[in-house]
This record gives C-alpha cells, structure tokens and sequence, in this order.
C-alpha cells in the first residue's frame, strides 16, 4: 500500500467521502449533517407572492415595519391565505409574518391593509403581471426600530391596485 | 507544483478549533430553540409523539446541549478526537432534529459545520486504519481533507438535486425571478432593492445567474483538487452566498466562515509548501480500510433502502413530507364528493382541506380573508335543524378557527355541495359508520 501522502491515496479518499455523501444526501434526503439541500431546487416558474402591508399612502411595506395590531378578520392561518392553483406562497415566510402580527398586538393609529402581494408570469420577456389579495384592514403604528426612509414599491412598473 | 492543500505545512488546529467552534454555536443555538418551542401546528406530523413531546423542556434541552459542549472540547483539546467529535456530532443532531420536527423542516444553516466535523472525523478513522494512533496531529492532514470533501459534498448535492428536479426549470429565468419575488423584502429602495428589480425585470440577468448557481455548485468538487482549485471554487462560492444573501437575504455565515477558513486564512501568501512525510502503513492496514469501504458501501444502501427514509426525504420548510401524508379519505366519502379535491372551487369559496370524521365529512372552506365549514352528516344524526338538506345527508356550515362566516356569504358553498350530494346519493352507499 502507497504512502499517506501520495496523491493517489489522498485523490481516492476525498472521492470516497465526496461520493459516499452524495449518495446518501440523495437517498435519504436531510438527516442531520447530511442533506441533499433541495430547498429551491423544484422549479416554479408561475410566479411568486408575498404577504405584506399597504400603507394609507399606496406603499407596500413588509409587516415586520409595524407593530400595534389590530385587524377587522382574523388572521390566523395567513399561509393558506389567497393562495390557490395559480398563487403559492413560501409558508415560513408567511408564518413569520403572522407570528410578528399576534406578538405585537395593539390599537395602532394607522390604517393600513394587511395583503398577499401576488405576481405572475405571462410571457418569456415580460415582468409579471402584479395583483393584490387583501386579507385583513387593521390599524398599526410604525415600529420604533423601523427604517425612516420612505418605501418604495420593488418594481417601478408597479402601480398599487 | 501547486501544494495539495492551502494547510499544506501549517498546523490545521486554527481549522479543527474553528469547525468545533461552530459545532458549539450551533448546539447553543438549536438548545435554546428546542427548549423554546413547543409542538403545534407546524410541527411534522409523521415526527413521534415522544419526540414532540421533548419540545418546549429545558431539561432535555440542556442535557443534550451540554453533552455536545463536552464532545466539543475534546475535538478542540484533541482529548480522544474522535469520540469527542463523535458525542458532539450526536449531540448537535438529536437537538437539530427534533428541531427540525418541531417546526416542520430542518434548518440547513446549521449542516455546514456538522458536516465537516463528520468528514472530519472520517479522515482521522482512516488515518487510525492506515498509520495506527497519530504521533502529534498528522491524523488532522486526512481530517482536513476530509472535512473539505464533505463541504463540498454539500454544494455538490445541492446542484444535483436542482437537476434532479428537472434540468428546465434551472434554465427557465423565471424560476430564479420567482425566487427574489418570493423573498427580498417589499419596498426596498435601496442598492440591493435596485439590484433585486433588475434580475426580475431583466429574465438574460436571472438566466445567467441561475446557470452560474449550477456550475459553481458542481464546481465546487474542485475543492479537493488542490490548493489553487480550492481557493478560486472558495472564492466562487463565496460570490454565490454574497449573491443569495444580496437577492433573497438568506444569510448562509457558517457556510461563508467555513469557505474561508478551508481555503486558507493567508489568502495573500503562497502555501507553505507540502507537508512533512507520513510513515509507510502499518500491518493490517488494508483489512481494515476493506471494513472501512465495506462500511461505507452499507451505508449507502441503507440510505436508499431503510424505512427512515420515508421520514427523512420530508419537505423544506414546513411542508408535509412524504411521511407526513395524511391518510386518505375512505372511497364512500370520495364518492360522496364527486371529485372534488383540497383547491377545488365550491360557490366561490376555495376548499382548503378536507377531513373525513367520525360520522361526518368536513370542508374547510376559504374566500379571501373568510374562512368557514360545511359539514356533511346523516339526515337527522344531530339534533338541529341543519341549513341545507337532501334526501338522506343534512349539511352544516361553521367556523374554522374564527367567527362564523355570514349565513348569506356560505349559502353558495352550501347549494354547490348540496346540489352535487343530491345528484350522487342515490347511486352511492352512505359511508361506512354515518
């Protein structure tokens, strides 16, 4: 048998490892340390949504700017919210909205509409076409820690609906 | 000649103390987490109640995390390497899976540096079955090795399940748009906002990203090809983290610290050179690294044949998993339904699960921010007037987890189901237990 240092033994050794948890990762899915990552790895090429909060302005604001809620419905189950065949949603990112929402009850001043940003895509080269579910109308205040620049809608192309 | 590794001739002990190191945030981490959280409605159904039941309690919590700080020592201390690594390792990953089955999936930031631990650990067994006990840290030149494979093992697995999953979705830009919509934060109006709208509006820069993610993933192999390879696949690596963490702000900073730290923390020196020769084998040496192969060999069987799998290829994230299934409903209630299935419309309202009870057939229904009921019984099995009715079925309508929807807005709902239930009853035994 050659050396520990020969290349050879060394090249055979990282192989080794370097198949062996491929081939498990792909077999056995994620077993802690071992995964086969495939978190984005289904291709989705429908389109996409986002819960998030238009403001009494026209803004679209990610929920976790404000704080003080109360809403007209409620909103548990935000996940399964304006979401069907042709709209998904990212569950834990929708879970964590409304986990912000139930920890930060309150009787904020502003009123705002709690909504599932939806986009679809239509063609090969144009943006997606952008429509909006409304959940819920609460009241909200502006969270302390929360950025002071003024909000923007992502796409300039956007025009709130 | 390039040096075989950026570590080629240095102590590896700043990469075993900082891999360990990691190990230890994590079981910090996952500890306090599990003893936090309790089981509810996202956790993994197909996951055991015993298991479950251990989320929210400091006790065990605390047991396991401590138990893993110890392991996490002795890798740092080289106080019995590999059982200390082997306890750590342990530790960490009954912590990270009962996690992972308290909130629906597993959280994969935490595998980068339980991962190099293990092909750590592999490359000083191998050097145990090679050489015999290690004279000072010489065993670490495998472990280093090993530790770098199994890193790459992750990038690599990664691509391969992207092209598993279907080579066309990866080259289609909307994938990668759909991505950046689904996660970068609304009304950023910064750089990173700018950058995010560019790749969405602009489906050549999201191709090119996506097709670059593929290659750099596959890439990364080259990891273990030297040390040259090893810092520009690092490099390219690191630009792809920037990337995800720039369009999507999903922070993978064991992943960025562990790159860093494999491909050389002296970035702006030349490798030191090779390292020192290692004795010849000792006697035996090919026996047991056939245990070792033979090992191996079983373990990747077992990884495509062992009932476990059935709970371990679950779902990113909370989705349900194929051990999650929920059983299916009995053939009579089917017939009852006509075909109607979770996302099907019913009188405008969207059926959002469908539950086959005792006795009973539930809807759950939703429209828009309403969510309501309708449940289906035996003509006169409760004692109340129901709000619709056939021949032989008496169908209700209620809450689902909120206030009642109004009478008006679910009577749709109620005349569609009825409607099909009348045109179906007479040709369908009533389900089995009504």
């Amino acid at each position: 048998m050659t050396a520990l240092d020969d290349r050879r033994t060394r090249g055979l050794l990282a192989a080794a490892i370097l198949v062996l948890l491929v081939v498990v990762a792909q077999g056995l899915g994620s077993l802690y340390p071992i995964s086969r990552f495939e978190m984005y790895a289904a291709a989705v090429v429908d389109g996409a949504s986002r819960i998030g909060v238009r403001d009494a302005a026209g803004r679209l604001r990610e929920v976790e700017l404000y704080d003080a809620w109360s809403c007209d419905a409620p909103i548990d189950g935000l996940a399964r919210r304006c979401v069907g065949d042709d709209v998904r949603g990212l569950d834990y990112l929708d879970d964590a909205a409304e986990r912000h929402i139930l920890a930060h009850p309150g009787e904020g001043a502003e009123a705002v509409a709690l909504v599932r940003r939806i986009w679809r895509f239509t063609g090969d080269d144009a943006a997606p076409a952008v429509d909006e579910c409304e959940i819920a109308r609460c009241r909200v205040d502006l969270a302390r820690d929360a950025p002071s620049s003024i909000a923007l809608d992502m796409l300039p192309s956007e025009a709130p609906r | 000649m390039t040096a075989w590794s950026p570590w080629a001739g240095r102590s590896r002990a700043p990469l075993r103390i900082g891999i360990a190191a990691l190990v230890g945030v994590d079981l910090l981490v996952l500890g306090w987490l599990c003893a936090h959280i309790e089981a509810g409605e996202r956790s993994r159904e197909a996951a055991p109640a015993w298991l479950l039941g251990l989320g929210g309690e400091v006790g065990p919590a605390l047991v396991l995390t401590v138990l893993g700080l110890v392991g996490v020592a002795g890798v740092i201390t080289r106080r019995r390497p590999i059982l200390s690594g082997a306890l750590a390792l342990a530790a960490c990953g009954a912590l990270c899976e009962l996690h992972a089955a308290l909130v629906g999936g597993p959280m994969r930031i935490f595998f980068f540096a339980g991962v190099m631990l293990l092909g750590w650990l592999i490359g000083q067994v191998v050097h145990r079955a090679l050489h015999g006990r290690p004279r000072g840290a010489e065993d670490e030149r495998l472990a280093e090795l090993g530790a770098t494979a199994a890193l790459a093992a992750n990038y690599v697995n990664a691509a391969i399940s992207k092209l598993v999953a279907g080579v066309a979705g990866w080259a289609d830009a909307h994938h990668l748009q759909a991505i950046v919509l689904d996660h970068h934060h609304l009304g950023d109006p910064g750089l990173l906002g700018r950058y995010a709208a560019a790749v969405i509006e602009s489906p050549t820069l999201a191709l090119t990203l996506s097709l670059a993610t593929l290659v750099i993933q596959l890439g990364a192999a080259a990891l273990v090809l030297g040390a040259r390879a090893r810092r520009l696949s690092a490099l390219l690596l690191l630009g792809f983290h920037a990337n995800v963490l720039a369009l999507t702000h999903i922070f993978f900073a064991q992943a960025m610290v562990l790159l860093v730290l494999v491909s050389a923390p002296w970035w702006w020196r030349r490798p030191a050179g090779d390292d020192e020769p290692t004795a010849p084998p000792i006697a035996g040496a090919r026996r047991r690294v056939g245990v070792l192969v033979a090992l191996a060999l079983a373990l990747g069987v077992a990884a495509w044949t062992a009932p476990l799998r059935v709970y371990t290829r679950g779902a990113h994230g909370g989705g349900a998993g194929e051990g999650d299934a929920r059983p299916e409903l009995p053939a009579d209630v089917l017939a009852l339904l006509g075909g109607l299935e979770v996302g099907a419309s019913l009188g405008g309202w969207t059926i959002e699960a469908i539950e086959a009870r005792p006795g009973s057939l539930r809807l759950v229904l939703a429209r828009g921010a309403e969510r309501g009921t309708v449940e289906v019984t035996r003509r006169g099995a409760r004692p109340f007037d129901p709000p619709a009715r056939t021949d032989r079925y008496d169908l209700f309508y209620g809450a689902a987890g909120g206030p009642t929807p109004d009478a008006a807005a679910i009577e749709p709902a109620l005349a569609a189901l009825r409607a099909g239930i009348a045109a179906r009853e007479s040709a369908i035994e009533t389900p089995a237990g009504w």
